[in-house]
């Protein structure tokens, strides 16, 4: 695994949210190796053409976005200039995921919308006789929307072999832990349970992640990773720290983040 | 007028391959032929109209054009979310198809009326809202929607009625009286109605039928209000609709009438039931009572 690529996203991100000011860096943070994992493991050659049997990448925590975005610009998916714009007024890198900006497969930001919709592009891509996968990536705060479990019920019951969705469970949601206001666990068991095949990673081990994603291809069932992560990781004052949802990194924290990503 | 459109659906589907038909588990004997000429681009997604939007909007991202049918409460209301990102941020041309317009579904009682629709969605942005008052304008509407390019919205009411024109367009005069000082502005089922009232009246009243509620025709709505000083809306949808909309275009026209009055059933969903005469009399929508409206409103 070389972990320098992912060093160079999170310091990208931080860059992108110190500058905008804008929140959500932690929920950006856990789910780096996820979204780097993915656009390694596709042909980013086909999304960068636009090719309508590409393979697709659906954000559903679109407050991560910073995260896609940064994971985007490290492909070569969004120019420099762009992702110097990210947050500012009259730019199209909203604080939410916009499909607006370059090669950004659907907007979200209201939780519950990924995995339906995603659904919808498999079923469509099939319907095409074409092997084209579909990637999601859902938080686990997320998993509270019921809309979710119509998507994964009836993806079980098609055998959307091509549907692949990722759960960043960094354990942590707006007002807490995930887990106290309403347990979502055992997550992978669900997901077993609705006809998918589930596994459990580290979710910032990318070559883990990658391993997920080589294993899934093919696959006669919807596949879910729940990836174990941190809120906020990589930056040691941010990791599980969920002041980080809300707060932008300025002056003597921002040089220490950036710092610390430097070693 | 549903089942004129699903016998319409299949012919449509062989001319254009890009036509996806989703529905929400309703539609038993009606839909069958689709699921069986087209098994891989028909889908029940079950009882899950979240979903039902949702996946509209992944095959419209996969290069499919989705028509979604399921009772109109529930493919509205329910999915109010997902029609709003999904589909009208993304100006995705997804077509809803809607039935059990107004009333229509009766004694099943309030979860069931579709009478606050059209005021649900009409603030989004790119959704287009039909409401088609006879066979030959459902026709027109369901033309007008497969060439354009935006979601659409058609509330299909259980009403059969035939007025035998074939308009080149939706929204047409049903009864167009030169002298006449009051204009009925209606679509739906109350266009029967409201048909049914003007002819008590023996006449000196226009009925012109709105099957197109979003976007409205303002080159077209000049000419009506200039024309008729006295106009009464009538719908089966609270006055969140279609007279709501008129009242916003009157002000930001400046062409104010002497009177825009409406007949719309009022923001209370009842205690009671009943069917749909019933409901259309509790709520004030017979012929009876546009009838009276019209005279005082004339008088």
């Amino acid at each position: 695994m070389n972990a320098t690529p992912n060093k160079d996203i999170r310091r990208c991100l931080v860059d992108m949210v110190q500058a905008s000011g804008a929140a959500h860096i932690g929920s950006a943070l856990s789910m780096v190796e996820i979204g780097n994992a993915i656009y390694k493991g596709i042909d980013v050659k086909k999304i960068k053409a636009g090719d309508p049997l590409r393979d697709r990448v659906f954000l559903s925590k679109g407050h991560a976005t910073a995260g896609l975005y940064a994971v985007l610009y490290h492909h070569g998916l969004i120019t420099d200039k762009e992702i110097k714009t990210y947050f500012k007024n009259g730019t199209v890198l909203a604080g939410h995921a916009s499909h607006h900006a370059p090669h950004v497969e659907h907007s979200t930001g209201a939780l519950g919308h990924g995995l339906p919709v995603a659904l919808g592009a498999a079923i469509g891509l099939r319907s095409k006789k074409s092997d084209a996968r579909v990637f999601v990536i859902t938080g686990d705060g997320e998993l509270h929307e019921g809309s979710n479990w119509e998507a994964i019920m009836l993806a079980g019951h098609l055998k959307m072999g091509s549907l692949m969705t990722f759960v960043d469970q960094n354990h942590l949601s707006q007002f807490g832990k995930v887990d106290d206001c309403c347990d979502v666990n055992p997550i992978k068991d669900k997901f077993e349970s609705f006809n998918w095949n589930a596994s459990e990673v580290n979710g910032h081990d990318e070559a883990a992640i990658m391993g997920t994603i080589a294993k899934a291809k093919g696959s006669a069932r919807p596949t879910a990773v729940v990836c174990h992560t941190i809120k906020g990781k990589g930056i040691s004052f941010m990791e599980n720290n969920n002041i980080w949802h809300y707060r932008a990194p300025q002056g003597e924290d921002y040089e220490r983040a950036k710092a610390e990503l430097a070693s | 007028m549903r089942n004129i459109l699903f016998k319409r659906l299949p012919g449509e589907m062989r001319k254009d391959q890009s036509l996806f038909f989703l529905m929400g588990d309703t539609g038993f004997n009606l839909v069958e032929p689709v699921f069986n000429e087209f098994p891989d681009r028909s889908m029940n997604v079950g009882i899950a109209e979240q979903n039902l939007i949702g996946i509209a909007a992944g095959l419209v991202n996969a290069g499919y054009r989705p028509i979604c049918y399921a009772i109109s409460n529930f493919l509205v209301h329910r999915a109010l979310e997902q029609t709003r990102n999904d589909l009208c941020l993304h100006d995705y041309p997804a077509i809803l198809l809607g039935t059990s317009a107004g009333f229509d579904n009766g004694a099943l009682w309030a979860t069931h009326y579709a009478v606050d629709d059209i005021g649900c969605l009409k603030p989004l942005p790119n959704i287009q809202i039909y409401s088609p008052s006879s066979i030959e304008s459902m026709h027109a509407s369901f033309d007008e929607i497969l060439k354009q390019s935006h979601p659409a919205y058609m509330r299909i009411g259980k009403s059969e009625y035939s007025d035998s024109i074939a308009p080149p367009k939706p929204n047409r005069f049903a009864i167009e009286e030169k002298r006449a000082k009051v204009l009925v502005i209606t679509h739906g089922k109350m266009l029967l109605n409201s048909l049914e009232a003007v002819k008590m009246l023996s006449g000196k009243t226009s009925v012109f039928a709105m099957d197109r509620i979003k976007p409205l025709d303002s080159a077209l709505l000049k000419k009506l209000f200039t024309a008729y000083p006295q106009i009464i809306v009538v719908e089966n949808n609270f006055n969140s609709g279609l007279y709501n909309s008129l009242c916003q275009w009157v002000m930001e026209n400046g062409i104010v009438p002497k009177a825009l009055v409406s007949i719309a059933p009022k923001e209370d969903y009842g205690k009671t039931t009943g069917n749909v005469a019933w409901l259309e009399g509790w709520y004030g929508l017979t012929a009876t009572d546009i009838a009276k409206h019209i005279k005082k409103i004339a008088a």
